[in-house]
Order: C-alpha cells, then sequence, then structure tokens
C-alpha cells in the first residue's frame, strides 16, 4: 500500500510521490474540445441512494465517472460473506475500469450512499469512439495502460524486501 | 483534501496553544528531571517515589489521551532537539539498517529495563539516575549526529513503542512544535501524523518492520502481567524471575498468534485489542500499589471509590478508544483505496457538459431501475440499445412488432404514434400504455418498462356476421408476409380455419435479428415475434418443419413432404426466398456458410465453438454481409474481413461518396474491408483455413486465413413450387396489384411475389402486400402500391439511412449534396421532376423521416429547391409531413 499522501513531508522529493500522483490521473492531457467529444460518447446516469452501479461477480462492461454524489466500493470479507465496505470514491473518480479491460465480471460492488450522477462509458461507445475519434480511444487506453502499470509496479515493490 | 480533515498530519492541525507557552512547558519539564535527578542523587526515596509514583505511571494516561502533549515537552526529546537548535547538529540521514533495527533497539531497551526495575532500578536510586542520564546522553548524541528526530524521538527511544500503542488514536490531536521545518526523517513519522504512523507500519510494505511491532504489542499485556505478578528478587533469584517472566510473556504472545490465526478478524484488530488491554491491566495492576504507597507518603488514606473511579474511567476511556481505533483503521483503510482510484484531476469540463446536458429529459428503464439523461429525440429503442439493455430490434419503423414496451410514466413525452405503429400494437395485443421502442422519441421525462404489457381487452372480429366464400386457408411460409396475412383474415374472418405450412423448425420469429444469436446469451425465443395472446390458436395450425412438395391446383390441394395432401379455398404462397451462393470453388467444405436463417446461425455458432474460429471473411458487402461482419467484431476474439465485388460497400443502398464514411468507420472498428474482389476458392482440407480472393479482373489474388466463411452475397426467391404447378414465374412468382397469381385462388406475397415486374424483399413491404392479398381474399378491392424503399443500417455508431432511387435516372434529374467531411455527414437527395425520388443519409438521421414522407407523399419540391440546397432541411418538416423526425 502507498501511504505517501499521508506523509507528504513538506521538504521531501521523492520522485515516487509526484509518479504516483501522475499516474493516477485520467485523460489529464485531453484538451477542452476533445474533453466535450469524449463526453458526448458517455452516457449521463443518475443513481439514488442506496442504487448500484456495478455488482460484485456480475458483468460490467463500462467506465464510469462520478460527478456528483458519493459511492462506497463493497466487497466480500474474507469470513462472512457479506459485503464490507473498502473504499469510498468521490466526485471525479473512476470505476468499472478491470471488467471494461478484461471482460470479467466485477470485482467489487460500487454502491451509491447519496443520490449521485456519473458519466457510463460503454464498450459500445468505446468501440465507436475508436472508430470516430481515435486518438481519444488511444489516450483513453494509454490511460488505463499506464494505471495498470502503476500497479503492477507498486505491487512489485511490496514483494521486494 | 479529506485526507486532511480524516487524518491532519501536523501541519494540518490548527495551532492552538502558542510557542512560548511550549518553550516554557519544556523548560519546565527539563527542570522536573533535573529535580529527579537531585532528589535521587540526595534524598533517594523522595527521588524513586517521584519517578515510580508519579511520573511514570501518569505516562501511559498522557500518551493515551494527548500524546502530542508529551513529545512536546518530553525532556529527552528537548535534549535530542537541543544540538538542532544550537544548529550544531550533523543531520545525517538514518541509514537503512539504522532504520529497520532502531524499533528493535527500541523495544531491547524495554526489555531490557523494566524487569530489572524489579531488583535494581526500582530501588536503586543511584542506578536509575545513572539510566536517566544514560538515557539523555543517548537523546543527545542521537540528536547531534542524525537529522530530524531521527536519532532517538522518532527511533530508539524505549517509549516510542508505547506512544505508538497507546497512543495511536489520540484523543486530543497536538500540533508538533519541535519540527521546525520538518525535514521528513523518518517514514511514517508519528510526529508528523500520530493518527496514522502505526497503521502505516502495520500495513506496510515491510513485512519485518510490521513484524517488529506486531510481535511488542502481542507481548505486552505479558511483560506487563509478569511485571507486576512475579515476586520480586530477593524473594524468588533473578533466574526464576527471568523464567517465569519469560514463560508469560510467551503465553501472551503465544495467545496472541493463536488469535490471529484461529479468530476470523483482522490481525491488526486484535492488535489494537491487545494495546487497550494492556493499558487496562497496567492500570488495574498499578492503582492499588500506588494507594499503598501514596498512604505511606502522605500518611492520608485515600478512599477506595477514587481508585475505583479513576480505574472505570479509564476503562471507558479505553472502549471508547477501542471504537475509534477500529473506525479509523476502517476509515484509513478506506482512505488508502481511495488513493488508488483513478481519478480525473479536473472536473470543469465534465461539469461543464453537465451543465449543458442538465434540462434533458431523463430515461428510467425498469426491472434495472436504470435513470438515464439522455439527448431529447433520441428513441427509446438507440437508448436501451447503447445500455445493451435486452431489448430486440427489427424493422426500426414500428411495423414488425420486435420491441414493444410498455410506458409506465410520461407517455405524453413522447412523439405520438403513427397509424402504422398503433396497428402494430394492436396486433401485438398490447395495453394502451403501450409503444413500440424503435418509434417512440423522447421529448420529456419517461418511465419505460421492458415488460410488455397485455391488453384485457378482448379482440373483436371486424366483420361479424359477414358472409365469406372460403373456410379453409393455406399459407405456405410462416414468415413475415406468411404471418401478417394469417393476422388479417384471422381478424375479419375469425371462423375460416388457416393452415400455416412452415419450412423452417421455428415459430415466426424476427429475420432481421438472427445475427443476435451470436450473441451470448441468446436463444431463438428471444427473437420470437408470435404476439403472446396469438388469438388465431384455435383456427390456426402452424405446420413447422413441414416441406410443402407439390400444389395440386385441381384438386386445391397441396402434398406436403410427409406424404400428406392440404386441402384449399385460397392458397396464399410466402415462401420467401434463400440465400443466392455465388460459384464458388470448393464451397461445400466445413466452415462455409450462409446467413439467411435462424437455423444457419444456430450451426454457425456450434461450429464457431467446437472449431474456436477466429478468422471470419464474409463474402458480400451489402446488407447481408455487414450486420453480421459488425456483430462478430463486436467480439474482440475475431478479427472480420469482408469481400465485395462491387466498388464499395452497400452497393445497392449507397453511392461511393456516401460508402467512403461508412467504409472508414468499419475499418475504424477493426474490420477489413476488400472492394473489387470476390471470394474465388475455399482452401483446406476437413475445412475451411483459407479463401482465395481476386479481384474483379481475375489478375491477382491474394489468400486470406479462414476459419469461418459467411456468404452473403444476395438472395433468390424460391419460386420452385409455385413454377411447378404451371404458375406464371419471372425472377419472382408474378402477381396483380392485389397479389394474386393468375390463379384466381392463390396469391403470392413476401420476397417470393413480383409485382409491377419488381421483387421488393423488404419486411415493410411484405407486410403491405400481406394486407393486401389478405383484404383481396376477403373481398376488398385494396391495390399494392410500391413502397419507398427505407434501409436503416443496424450498425451502432453510424446512422446510414438510404430510401428509393440514389442516383439520377435521367439528366433531367437533379441531385444535392450537403456533405461535411470534418463531421462526417453526408445527406443526398435525389430531384426528379420537382419531386424528391429518393435520399441517402449518412452520419446523421436528421429529417430522415421527413424525407420518407416527401417521397412517399410525393411533395411538389420546386418552391424550396434554395433552402434545400442549402442543407436547411427544416421547411420539409414545417410543410406539415404526417411524422416527424427526432432533430
Amino acid at each position: 500500500m502507498d501511504f505517501s499522501a499521508f506523509f507528504n513531508y513538506p521538504n521531501a522529493k521523492e520522485e515516487n510521490v509526484e509518479e504516483s500522483e501522475q499516474s493516477l490521473y485520467f485523460l489529464q492531457s485531453l484538451q477542452e474540445d476533445d474533453w466535450q467529444k469524449f463526453l458526448a460518447f458517455t452516457q449521463i446516469r443518475i443513481f439514488e441512494k442506496s442504487e448500484k452501479a456495478i455488482v460484485y461477480k456480475e458483468p460490467n462492461q463500462s467506465i464510469f465517472i462520478v460527478s456528483s454524489g458519493s459511492f462506497d466500493v463493497l466487497i466480500p470479507s474474507r469470513q462472512s460473506k457479506e459485503m464490507q465496505k473498502v473504499a469510498e470514491i468521490k466526485e471525479g473518480s473512476v470505476f468499472g475500469e478491470l471488467s471494461f479491460l478484461d471482460g470479467l465480471p466485477c470485482s467489487a460492488t460500487v454502491m451509491a450512499t447519496t443520490p449521485s450522477k456519473a458519466f457510463e462509458l460503454t464498450k459500445q461507445a468505446f468501440e465507436i469512439m475508436t472508430s470516430q475519434e481515435p486518438h481519444l480511444s488511444n489516450v483513453l487506453m494509454y490511460d488505463l495502460a499506464r494505471l495498470l502499470s502503476y500497479r503492477l509496479r507498486r505491487t512489485t515493490k511490496m514483494l521486494m524486501l | 483534501m479529506s485526507l486532511a480533515k480524516k487524518f491532519p498530519n501536523y501541519m494540518q492541525v490548527k495551532k492552538v496553544i502558542p510557542d512560548w507557552v511550549w518553550h516554557f512547558s519544556r523548560v519546565i519539564s527539563f527542570l522536573c528531571v533535573v529535580a529527579i535527578c537531585y532528589f535521587l542523587y540526595e534524598k533517594p526515596k523522595i527521588g524513586l517515589f517521584l519517578f515510580w509514583g508519579v511520573f511514570i505511571p501518569a505516562l501511559p494516561l498522557m500518551f493515551f489521551i494527548a500524546p502530542g502533549v508529551w513529545r512536546n515537552i518530553c525532556p529527552m526529546a528537548s535534549v535530542n532537539q537541543l544540538s538542532r537548535e544550537l544548529k550544531i547538529n550533523k543531520g545525517i540521514a538514518a541509514g537503512k539498517r539504522f532504520k529497520e533495527y532502531s524499533y528493535v533497539i527500541a523495544i531491547t531497551l524495554i526489555y531490557l529495563i523494566i524487569p530489572a526495575r524489579k531488583y535494581l532500578f526500582s530501588y536503586n536510586a543511584t542506578s536509575l539516575l545513572l539510566l536517566i542520564i544514560f538515557m539523555m546522553l543517548l537523546a543527545f548524541i542521537g540528536g547531534l549526529f542524525f537529522k530530524g528526530k531521527s536519532g532517538w524521538c522518532a527511533s530508539m527511544c524505549p517509549l516510542l513503542p508505547f506512544q505508538q500503542i497507546y497512543g495511536q488514536t489520540p484523543f486530543i490531536n497536538v500540533r508538533n512544535y519541535h519540527c521546525r521545518p520538518c525535514v521528513g526523517c523518518v517514514e511514517n513519522c508519528y510526529d508528523f501524523n500520530p493518527n496514522i504512523s502505526y497503521l502505516a507500519m502495520l500495513y506496510g510494505s515491510d513485512k519485518y518492520s510490521a513484524g517488529y511491532r506486531k510481535f511488542f504489542v502481542s507481548s505486552l499485556p505479558g511483560l506487563i502481567i509478569a511485571f507486576f505478578t512475579v515476586p520480586n528478587p530477593p524473594l524468588i533469584s533473578i533466574m526464576s524471575m527471568y523464567t517465569a517472566a519469560l514463560s508469560i510473556i510467551a503465553i501472551s504472545i503465544a495467545v496472541y498468534f493463536i488469535l490471529t490465526t484461529f479468530v476470523k478478524i483482522a490481525d491488526t484488530n486484535i492488535a489494537i485489542l491487545y494495546g487497550a488491554i494492556s493499558i487496562n491491566l497496567f492500570y488495574f495492576f498499578i492503582l492499588p500499589l500506588l494507594d499503598a504507597q501514596y498512604s505511606a507518603v502522605f500518611g492520608i488514606n485515600i478512599p477506595d471509590f477514587v481508585y475505583h473511579i479513576v480505574y472505570i474511567t479509564i476503562f471507558s476511556l479505553s472502549v471508547v478508544w477501542l471504537v475509534r481505533t477500529y473506525r479509523k483503521e476502517q476509515a484509513f483503510l478506506g482512505a488508502v483505496s481511495e488513493e488508488k482510484s483513478l481519478r480525473i484531476k479536473s472536473m470543469a469540463p465534465v461539469h461543464e457538459f453537465e451543465k449543458k446536458h442538465m434540462s434533458n429529459p431523463v430515461v428510467t428503464i425498469l426491472p434495472s431501475n436504470r435513470r438515464l439523461v439522455v439527448n431529447p429525440g433520441e428513441s427509446l429503442l438507440e437508448i436501451m440499445e447503447a445500455e445493451k439493455l435486452p431489448v430486440q430490434s427489427g424493422c426500426r419503423v414500428g411495423m414488425c412488432g420486435a420491441d414493444p414496451v410498455t410506458i409506465l410514466e410520461g407517455y405524453e413525452n413522447l412523439d405520438p404514434p403513427s397509424e402504422e405503429e398503433k396497428a402494430t400494437l394492436l396486433r401485438l395485443g398490447v395495453s394502451e400504455r403501450s409503444r413500440m421502442a424503435c418509434c417512440a422519441r423522447v421529448k420529456g421525462p419517461v418511465t419505460v418498462s421492458l415488460q410488455p404489457e397485455l391488453s384485457h381487452k378482448v379482440r373483436v372480429a371486424q366483420a361479424e356476421g359477414a358472409q365469406f366464400n372460403f373456410n379453409n386457408l393455406v399459407i405456405i411460409g410462416n414468415g413475415v408476409a406468411g404471418m401478417t396475412a394469417a393476422y388479417h383474415v384471422n381478424t375479419i374472418h375469425p371462423n375460416c380455419k388457416i393452415t400455416i405450412i412452415g419450412r423452417e423448425s421455428h415459430h415466426y420469429y424476427n429475420r432481421m435479428a438472427i445475427a443476435r444469436l451470436l450473441e451470448s446469451h441468446s436463444h431463438i425465443s428471444d427473437i420470437s415475434l408470435l404476439p403472446k395472446n396469438w388469438a388465431i390458436a384455435p383456427y390456426a395450425e402452424c405446420w413447422l418443419n413441414t416441406i410443402a412438395m407439390k400444389i395440386d391446383r385441381e384438386k386445391k390441394s397441396v402434398e406436403i413432404g410427409i406424404h400428406e395432401y392440404v386441402s384449399y379455398d385460397k392458397l396464399i404462397i410466402a415462401t420467401g426466398s434463400s440465400s443466392y451462393i455465388p460459384p464458388i470453388e470448393n464451397k461445400n467444405l466445413k466452415g462455409c456458410f450462409k446467413l439467411r436463417e435462424a437455423d444457419d446461425v444456430i450451426q454457425i455458432r456450434k461450429y464457431i465453438q467446437e472449431h474456436d474460429c477466429h478468422r471470419v471473411v464474409i463474402s458480400g458487402g451489402g446488407l447481408l454481409g455487414l450486420e453480421p461482419a459488425y456483430e462478430f467484431s463486436q467480439y474482440e476474439r475475431f478479427s472480420v474481413s469482408i469481400v465485395e465485388r462491387g466498388p464499395h460497400l452497400l452497393m445497392r443502398q449507397l453511392d461511393t461518396r456516401a460508402a467512403k464514411y461508412l467504409h472508414s468507420y468499419l475499418e475504424g472498428l477493426g474490420i477489413h474491408i476488400i472492394v473489387n474482389a470476390e471470394v474465388k476458392k475455399v482452401i483446406g482440407k476437413k475445412r475451411v483455413v483459407k479463401v482465395q480472393v481476386t479481384d474483379a479482373n481475375q489478375q491477382n489474388e491474394k489468400i486470406l486465413n479462414c476459419d469461418l466463411l459467411l456468404i452473403c452475397a444476395g438472395i433468390k426467391p424460391n419460386i420452385q413450387i409455385a413454377k411447378e404447378c404451371g404458375l406464371a414465374v419471372n425472377r419472382g412468382v408474378i402477381v396483380d396489384s392485389h397479389m394474386r397469381t393468375e390463379d384466381p385462388d392463390i396469391y403470392a406475397i413476401g420476397d417470393v411475389a413480383e409485382v409491377n415486374g419488381k421483387i421488393e424483399g423488404l419486411w415493410v413491404s411484405s407486410m403491405q402486400q400481406a394486407k393486401v392479398a389478405s383484404q383481396h381474399i376477403l373481398g376488398k378491392e385494396t391495390a399494392y402500391a410500391n413502397v419507398v424503399p427505407m434501409t436503416i443500417l443496424k450498425i451502432a455508431g453510424i446512422d446510414v439511412i438510404s430510401m428509393g432511387v440514389i442516383e439520377p435516372r435521367t439528366d433531367q434529374d437533379s441531385v444535392i449534396i450537403i456533405e461535411n467531411e470534418r463531421e462526417k455527414t453526408y445527406r443526398k437527395l435525389v430531384i426528379s421532376n420537382n419531386k424528391i425520388i429518393g435520399a441517402i443519409l449518412v452520419g446523421t438521421k436528421l429529417y430522415a423521416d421527413d424525407v420518407h414522407a416527401a417521397i412517399e407523399n410525393e411533395i411538389d419540391v420546386s418552391a424550396m429547391m434554395a433552402l434545400l440546397r442549402s442543407g436547411d432541411w427544416k421547411i420539409l418538416t414545417i410543410k406539415g409531413m404526417p411524422k416527424l423526425s427526432g432533430s
């Protein structure tokens, strides 16, 4: 796990901190026009409190960007089958990217805890975007790949002692 | 940042106490140590009492409630930071080894000092004095050489492990006053972020570092119990004391590891529990001892209830602490994973977009209760397809009956239904609040259920009591033409016996949707078009998997393949058409398929699975070929190639320029397109592995790897049975405008019928022909007028619509083309004698319905030419067309 955010020492210039921050920003290189083009491929979804956007072990083919409200990320606890909250995600967070990429069932349930809004990019919309605006898809894929690479590096680091 | 609120680091904690107070307290605390040292030297009893009876018992409570206070005033810290303040420290960054083992040094010191109290430090003032001086010296040296607090306070100090355990969730957060500025000297610094430091250590990637801490906390209750329960030497020997103490500590550690192994809660939670137990044990044992000591020193007996109150307070605090610490850990874990998630740095563009679309209608779709903000004018079908909701589609003009939905709320917020759609809803027998999703364009908020709702109204035959000269209708073919005819006849003449002979083994289904059967969940029942309350059941028999062999016009009977005869008063031939298979060498090899019927798709699907197919070649770039090509391209495992004979795709529907947009869109989806070429030969031993493609001049050839070849080259009407019984045929069965063949009792409709010299071959025209034929059979003189064919390509992401005549037929015909290469839109009108006779729309569906209506109604456009040429086709809408487009 990365705790650098808790210990962001004012004068410390550790490379890792900057690298991690950068890696986690999605679609940062998009210009304003591109953003509007990109969002035109998405679908605005409205969620009520307790409504699930994606469900653990069920298929999902979309990436979601939270635009307002907040969601809990739930996974079944190791002991009981009950779903346990592992994270809270808010405005600006992105979820669903794993099953979007690999087509496997969701690794967690994401449930709205307040009335919320999210932008959904379906796999089909992504395909359409790939054909119509290939550079947008390129940026998106590159960012997702960067995220995975970042996570993998961190895992490697955790294995190194 | 939310982290700052939840887990403020010391720089984010508000400064409440001014620095001079800390300066002052620091001096006082240092003087206290000097005083204790003085007493230890001069008056050992008082010194020992002050140190062990006042100072030490107060420390854990201070760590527990406000550890920051101690961190700021600790005399060892003052000594440690002295060299920094005098600017004489060397500021060496601690090495890796030192960082790793400093905690081990700290707990070793604890294990050396605490048991030694029992026979030395608690009684011998000189040794205690030396110990204090030694510790102060170590703290000073650490500060002299190492950077920040890394030489003592944040590394080796034996008080630090206690602070980290008891003080991991301070009741009062106190701002660190020493580290100005913070130099980031240690990882996961306790001074920097006391709430997180210990957790970060336990959850940290360094398993050893976490292990040392878990080891210490697991031993702590044992250490406390041992300290207070094992008799002091000389009551027992020092050796026995150590043995007994170690045994108790070992049990404590063992219990911890047993608990972490067998109790299914996180080991960090057990660590917290051990922390709470430790502080309770400490005060449980020490309070009675203090009672005795204080009584002895001050000569007054403090009543028991005071100690009880003190103990209960500590116990209650520890329960609160336990809960707070547990919750904090959960929040910490949440925050850690939150930090991991992918984020958008600036949401401004997202919010801007959202603001622009705020007033758009919201569509709620049941049963999933999905709420979507949609663009006004979108049809429910388009919305649901984009969301991959389980909805069927067919003709997309409200006639085939594939997509009925129920509008639970906001019916008035949809474009009103057309006459055709109303007829379809009536035919399907669905309730009044139903709509065909493809036609229901959204104007305002709507709640829609995917579940069709059946009407409770009993269908009443429209011509009850009327006399008909026939009671026995036979229909060959259970496709759209045959089934529509059966419906119409039954509606007017419910007592007529209707026999439908279906060659395929499935009930009436949506042929336009067969490519869907390739999808993972699809089943033939998903594309069934039989209305749920198929009311004609008692009088209509549908024979499936039955081939009509011969028509005996004299005996008025049809021989079917199992040597039975079905007699008729009236016969409708609706045998449809089959795939046209061009001459391809070796086309009978396994892996070559046509794609026309549900069974074809079922076979294809089976073959794909059995032979793990990846490379699909589709021969034919017409409508028939493109839709399966698109369907396959949606799955990453398939690579798809289309081989088209003509110079571009959709030769019948598009011109070269329009096809260019479609071509590049499909290529963008990853579909490989070869034009001016055809599949000549299939290569392979047992099954297809390659195909040979040659160009139009037969000069160049190319070999494509191929696991599956789909031949979608066109259709040919099934006229055999009509031809054999002597009916006049051309390409199709020749019929008059009532769809009647030269035999007055035999009609032909659908793909097999040639009317006015044309075979329409479209779903919508088949329905129209079925209606005309059945009305004529029932005695009504209606004539079939060729419909203006409107073709909508069912490929998501690009609108391709073609209608009527797409190229000028004479020099007098004119053409209007509005093209925007940047937006990839192309609109074309073909105008003849001041009437629009055909159109192509690519990349836009704006005005599609208006243009179609203008063609059908033969609107005179002579006065609007300027506007049409400018690209502003709104005029067609304003002209009062029956249907409005989703503009």
